[in-house]
């Protein structure tokens, strides 16, 4: 936590967009790696619990579906997220029944810590408060 | 049209979601659940990576707290910059904060 009266320089970062994706427990970890290799900066994972509809169709395959769930936040670019989210619907498998879901919206603004010399290489500002 | 068709609509709301280390997400609360538009706070535990490598197939991960506030339009950025600058997301390795668009949303209700 820092002092506002001494905080850094705030810089919205637009055009980008929140994958989220709900899998089973245990599938997270492999989703976030497959992120990170396709340019993924960073992501968030919390668990859950929750099932679907279709679980009761799936009869004896059913029971092989963990009710257990990890959630996964990913902010990205937008000129990387549809690479992005085919990459994590393949590695997810989320084509098989019961797998999980997958979804992007996009986001209005976001912010975060930015290096000094990347925000003066765009011009964003030249000199940050220590 | 019934009276539940206009619950949720008539004010523009934005959803806040800040991630930061873990412990913090009680403190931001406690920061903005009294600032004007502020309509319900949240907060729960997560795990999260950033930019901070080890080696090689090896990801650092650090408990995180993940807060999202849901805050009337015209108060949103103010919000925003709150969370930014209490938080001090500005600084390496604290965390993220974004804001998103609600097409439509209630808050929790007051106790009476």
């Amino acid at each position: 936590m820092s002092n506002a009266q001494n905080a850094n320089e705030l810089i919205v970062l637009t055009d980008v967009v929140l994958l989220t994706a709900i899998v089973q427990r245990g599938a997270a970890d492999l989703v976030v790696q497959a992120a990170q290799e396709s340019g993924a900066q960073g992501a968030t994972i919390f668990h859950a619990r929750g099932t679907g509809m279709r679980q009761k169709h799936l009869g004896i395959l059913g029971l092989t579906v963990n009710s257990e769930k990890e959630i996964i936040y990913i902010v990205v670019p937008s000129e990387q997220a549809d690479r992005m989210f085919e990459r994590i619907f393949v590695t997810a498998k989320l084509d098989t029944p019961g797998m999980g879901i997958l979804w992007m919206t996009n986001l209005e603004k976001m912010a975060t810590y930015v290096p000094h010399e990347v925000a003066a290489r765009f011009g964003v500002h030249t000199e940050r408060k220590e | 049209m019934s009276a539940l068709a206009h619950i949720g609509h008539g004010v523009e709301k934005k959803l806040v979601t800040a991630i930061v280390p873990s412990g913090h997400g009680r403190l931001l609360l406690e920061i903005v659940e009294n600032r004007p538009g502020v309509l319900s706070v949240t907060h729960h535990h997560a795990r999260g990576t950033g930019s901070r490598r080890m080696r090689p197939g090896h990801t650092f991960w650090a408990e995180k707290d993940v807060l999202m506030v849901l805050v009337e339009a015209p108060q949103a950025d103010e919000v925003f910059k709150l969370l930014f600058d209490a938080g001090g997301i500005g600084d390496p390795h604290q965390g993220i904060i974004f804001m998103e668009a609600i097409r439509r949303g209630h808050p929790m209700m007051p106790l009476a």
